[in-house]
């Protein structure tokens, strides 16, 4: 354990050094030139558009795909924890077909109703949140009889739910106008381009919630790994972790989706790649993977604004064209060591 | 001072599993529970556990109904080997025997707890392996450290000065060769005599015998027979409840408990005087 632990500090300290160096990096990086010391020193009209950049666009930019990166790391963590199943991320959970859903329910139907017209831009990230949430409550009510929720049919029924909601999304896309499938296409693609400070104001209280239970849930995820059975023997109360992990995964996931749309394999590939350093303990598993989420959707973002700069890639785009090869690396490779 | 079980009626998919069960576990004892493939035994061990809710009567722990205890609490009084001894994929032998801490850990600090866990991987002869992760451990090296796990759940509980609880093992033996059979059960004998009270569902006969206070023979769901292994563990019992023959019960030289020593010829169509 003594090893683990040693092995663990160093991670979370290079962790720490890449998530800084990666944000410098992502701050100084885009179409526009600009200096970092500009913002210690803003005299002239240099200094002024610095400002500009750096707090107004990049800044929430950058805060915005770190608190996503790590929020998807660690809701992908919590799910491969409690299937027992390396694969499962939190799609699985019904949350994002339902997220998309509501959103694609918004952006073609929706957009003429009063509180629609209320809740302004933020009609099409609330609907999403909602949509994630009822999506969540619903697989969860349907997987659970006399207080006992499974599993099995927790996943089953995620992945038809998943296939309904993306049927209904394909009749409302085929219903669309051009104008509404350009926001579709934008979103389904994922994108931090719209990201704002008060963006971040919305999603920080979904996170805090999250971090506060994935704070409880990683010991009892551990003892989830040995089987229900013999973590309530062990003395967990094995149905209140399964719902609070389904809660953590509809707060981390949710809004962030709605917010920023569909991010794919963050989910999936960063939890495997902590465990290849640091085994599968959770309580070190849980914070390096939000760390290292962080860094790689922070660095997919960069990337996707630079790359055809002044034009932008979507970052969905980004994170598939570099999350397959990777998770076809760490399927190979579990598949010759028999780790998974 | 006692874990039992209260009149139970256990049904499964419109079978009766298990009905008319009333079995105190005594503290200082071991019990050792006995029967044919199908008895019902583990299903006994999965009530007194509380892993499974009885469809009838109650599981009393010191005279209180589990239903009603946390998940938590009765953690501090019983502790089960389950047959189901998971891979626990990368988690390193230590590591896992530290998980039967539970959400009792912080009783100890970390140097504590591992110091317990390594006093307990050398207990079930795992010192060679502590570092090992779990899925490179053979079949009965995973159950031993299963079962250190298990000790560890109650040797912490067992810190503010809980008598030594409730330890349910369901088939500890099955994948150990003859040495590391003889190991657990010293084990489990010496959790007795600390004055822990053991339950253990056996199907070698002779090691039943050998080192059990209490002998439970369970069949077709229910109790057939129980009480010392010298008065349960007769040669009528052995034929009609085991499908033994005639004359395979003896009597240990210097126990004398009885011990069964088969004679058929495996090759031959034999004689035998009930089938169970």
């Amino acid at each position: 354990m003594t090893g683990a632990m040693s092995r663990a500090a160093w991670l979370f300290a290079l962790l720490g050094v890449l998530l800084i160096l990666t944000m410098l990096l992502a701050l100084d990086t885009g179409a526009t030139t600009v200096r970092l010391r500009d913002l210690w020193h803003p005299a002239g009209a240099g200094g002024e558009m610095t400002r500009l950049v750096l707090r107004d666009i990049r800044g929430p930019r950058i805060v915005m795909a770190c608190l996503t990166g790590a929020a998807l790391a660690v809701a992908g963590t919590i799910m491969q924890g409690l299937f027992r199943n390396p694969l499962a991320d939190p799609g699985l959970a019904g949350v994002s077909s339902a997220a998309a859903l509501a959103t694609t329910c918004i952006i073609v139907l929706g957009g003429s109703g009063p509180w629609v017209s209320w809740l302004g831009r933020w009609a099409i990230p609330c609907a999403g949140i909602a949509g994630s949430f009822t999506g969540m409550g619903l697989l969860y009510l349907f997987a659970t009889r006399g207080g006992v929720t499974s599993m099995t049919a927790m996943l089953l029924a995620g992945v038809a739910f998943g296939a309904f909601s993306g049927a209904l999304t394909g009749v409302l896309i085929f219903r669309a106008n051009d104008a509404a499938l350009r926001d579709l296409t934008f979103w389904t693609m994922g994108s931090f381009s719209g990201a704002t400070w008060r963006g971040i104001g919305l999603l920080v209280p979904f996170l805090l919630v999250a971090g506060g239970l994935a704070v409880y849930l990683a010991a009892p995820l551990n003892a989830m790994l040995l089987n229900e059975h013999n973590a309530h023997l062990m003395g967990y109360p094995v149905e209140r972790i399964k719902s609070l992990s389904m809660l953590a995964v509809a707060c981390a996931t949710g809004p962030a989706v709605s917010l920023v749309g569909a991010i794919g394999f963050v989910g999936v590939v960063v939890p495997h790649l902590v465990r290849l350093v640091v085994g599968p303990d959770h309580r070190i598993v849980l914070p390096a993977s939000a760390m290292l989420g962080a860094i790689l959707l922070t660095g997919a973002d960069t990337m996707a604004r630079t790359l055809a700069s002044p034009a932008e890639v979507p970052v969905g785009i980004v994170t598939a064209l570099l999350g397959t090869p990777a998770f076809v690396w760490l399927l190979a490779r579990s598949h010759r060591t028999g780790i998974t | 001072m006692t874990l039992e079980l209260r009149d139970i009626i256990w049904r499964q998919g419109g079978c009766d599993i298990l009905h008319d069960i009333t079995l105190p576990f005594d503290r200082g004892n071991v019990t050792a529970i006995i029967g044919p493939n199908g008895a019902g035994k583990s299903s006994l061990l999965r009530l007194a556990s509380g892993l499974s809710t009885p469809t009838g009567g109650r599981v009393m722990l010191d005279g209180r109904s589990i239903a009603t205890l946390p998940a938590r609490k009765l953690a501090r009084h019983r502790a089960m080997l389950t047959q189901e001894s998971e891979a626990a994929g990368q988690f390193l032998v230590r590591q896992m025997v530290m998980m039967g801490a539970g959400m009792a850990a912080h009783r100890l600090d970390i140097v504590q707890q591992e110091l317990l866990a390594d006093a307990l991987v050398r207990r079930v002869g795992l010192e060679e392996f502590a570092n090992r992760q779990m899925m490179t451990l053979s079949g009965g090296e995973r159950q031993r450290a299963h079962l250190a796990r298990v000790l560890m759940q109650l040797e912490v509980a067992m810190t503010d000065g809980t008598l030594p609880g409730f330890l349910l093992l369901d088939e500890p033996i099955s994948a150990q060769d003859p040495a590391h059979q003889a190991l657990v059960l010293q084990l489990a004998r010496q959790h007795a005599r600390r004055g822990g009270g053991v339950a253990i569902v056996l199907h070698d006969l002779n090691w039943a015998a050998a080192c059990a206070d209490w002998l439970v023979v369970v069949h077709r769901g229910t109790i057939h027979a129980q009480g010392p292994p010298e008065t349960v563990l007769t040669q009528d019992l052995a034929c009609d409840i085991f499908g033994l023959q005639h004359g395979c019960v003896h009597r240990h030289e210097k126990t004398a408990r009885p011990f069964i020593l088969p004679h058929d010829n495996i090759d031959e169509e034999t004689d035998r005087c009930t089938s169970p």
